[in-house]
């Protein structure tokens, strides 16, 4: 038994031996053709009518947050971001 | 003014909080002055790595608030008096703070230290945005596994979209396991770093030291006996300051296992 458990061991050091060969292969087709473009927004739109619109929103979400929850505008705190081409509106409204 | 960096990854758990603990207190106590940041927002654990989590009284939210100034936030650290923590608060989320409101603690800030080290958390949302906005280089962390280092590459990425030169992004292989590298079990140093095109400043050696030094709530670097991992810890912020200090070899970073040790592994059973 013991004779050919040295021979299983040495065949699982060889199914090791191709750990980092096969890493390295799947990293280079997960990472290997160069960084992963990302266009902003900002890129190919007009910014200052970007800026307007995005003004625009922000006065009409802060309007209907400040009936819903008849608030003070200043606790009202919108922001709106650009994350990878994408257009994110947060919004925050403290109650204290 | 403060020199600033954010410790990211992309990926959880790759030992960003821990990095940053150890790197500013290895600052802090070779005399500079040195604030860190919890960025991670309703998930902090940077004051819990230096054991401060008692001396928490406000955090970054009640600054940006309004509620109290930044300085009355800051918790020095016991030991090193010229180590800072602001706080992150764990009731709030990452979107009750901005990319500006980050900016503009920052700002306050800079004029009083000589680095203000940001700990991102991990993805890259609105947690990341606020981490990187006041930050002049990242530091990029990495564990060597695949899932880590493609989160990596999504990261720098990110950062060179928002104009981070290349020469601004420094890269760090955490929890890296030299025996496994000689084994042909592990990708090399240099396997991550042409797939990352991307200077490394350091490598970090996997060690359960780490584990301990959480547990105690005192960074690695200020714990006695532990020379070899200070080293580490060391060279890598002499890099960031711009001196030629050689990344230590395989060998160098393998730990020399004494005769006992190896005796007794010859009977394990795992």
């Amino acid at each position: 038994m013991g004779f050919f458990d040295f021979f299983k061991k040495r065949k699982e050091d060889t199914d090791k031996e191709s750990a980092r060969e096969s890493a390295k292969e799947r990293l280079g087709t997960l990472v290997g053709s160069g960084r992963r473009l990302v266009y902003r927004i900002d890129e190919f739109e007009d910014r200052a009518d970007l800026e307007r619109k995005t003004e625009e929103i922000k006065k009409k979400i802060q309007q209907e947050a400040l009936e819903l929850f008849k608030t003070d505008a200043d606790k009202i705190k919108i922001v709106v971001e650009e994350h990878n081409g994408y257009v994110i509106i947060i919004t925050n409204i403290n109650f204290e | 003014m403060a020199k600033v960096y954010v410790i990211t990854s992309g990926k959880g758990g790759v030992g960003k909080t821990t990095l940053t603990a150890n790197l500013g207190t290895i600052m802090a106590s070779k005399g500079d002055k040195v604030a860190l940041i919890d960025a991670d927002i309703g998930m902090k654990n940077l004051d819990v790595v230096l054991g401060l989590e008692n001396r928490i009284v406000y955090t970054s939210m009640d600054v940006v608030n309004g509620k109290v100034d930044v300085f009355d936030a800051l918790v020095r650290h016991k030991q090193l008096k010229n180590l800072s923590l602001l706080p992150a608060s764990q009731v709030a989320t990452k979107e009750m703070i901005s990319p500006d409101d980050m900016k503009k603690i920052v700002s306050q800030i800079s004029e009083k230290f000589d680095y203000i080290l940001i700990d991102c958390p991990a993805g890259i949302e609105r947690g990341f945005r606020n981490a990187v906005a006041p930050a002049e280089e990242a530091i990029v962390v990495t564990t060597p596994e695949l899932p880590a280092i493609t989160d990596a590459d999504r990261v720098i990425g990110l950062l060179e979209n928002m104009n981070f030169e290349d020469s601004k992004i420094h890269l760090i292989i955490n929890r890296f396991k030299p025996h496994m590298v000689r084994h042909g079990d592990m990708l090399t140093v240099d396997d991550i770093k042409s797939a990352l095109s991307i200077d490394i400043i350091g490598i970090v050696p996997d060690s359960e030291d780490v584990i301990v030094a959480t547990n105690k709530g005192v960074p690695l670097a200020l714990m006695d006996g532990k020379d070899k991992m200070g080293k580490i810890l060391e060279g890598i912020v002499l890099r960031l300051k711009g001196e030629e200090v050689p990344i230590p070899t395989l060998e160098e970073l393998e730990e020399k296992q004494s005769w006992w040790k190896n005796f007794r592994n010859l009977f394990r059973r795992d």
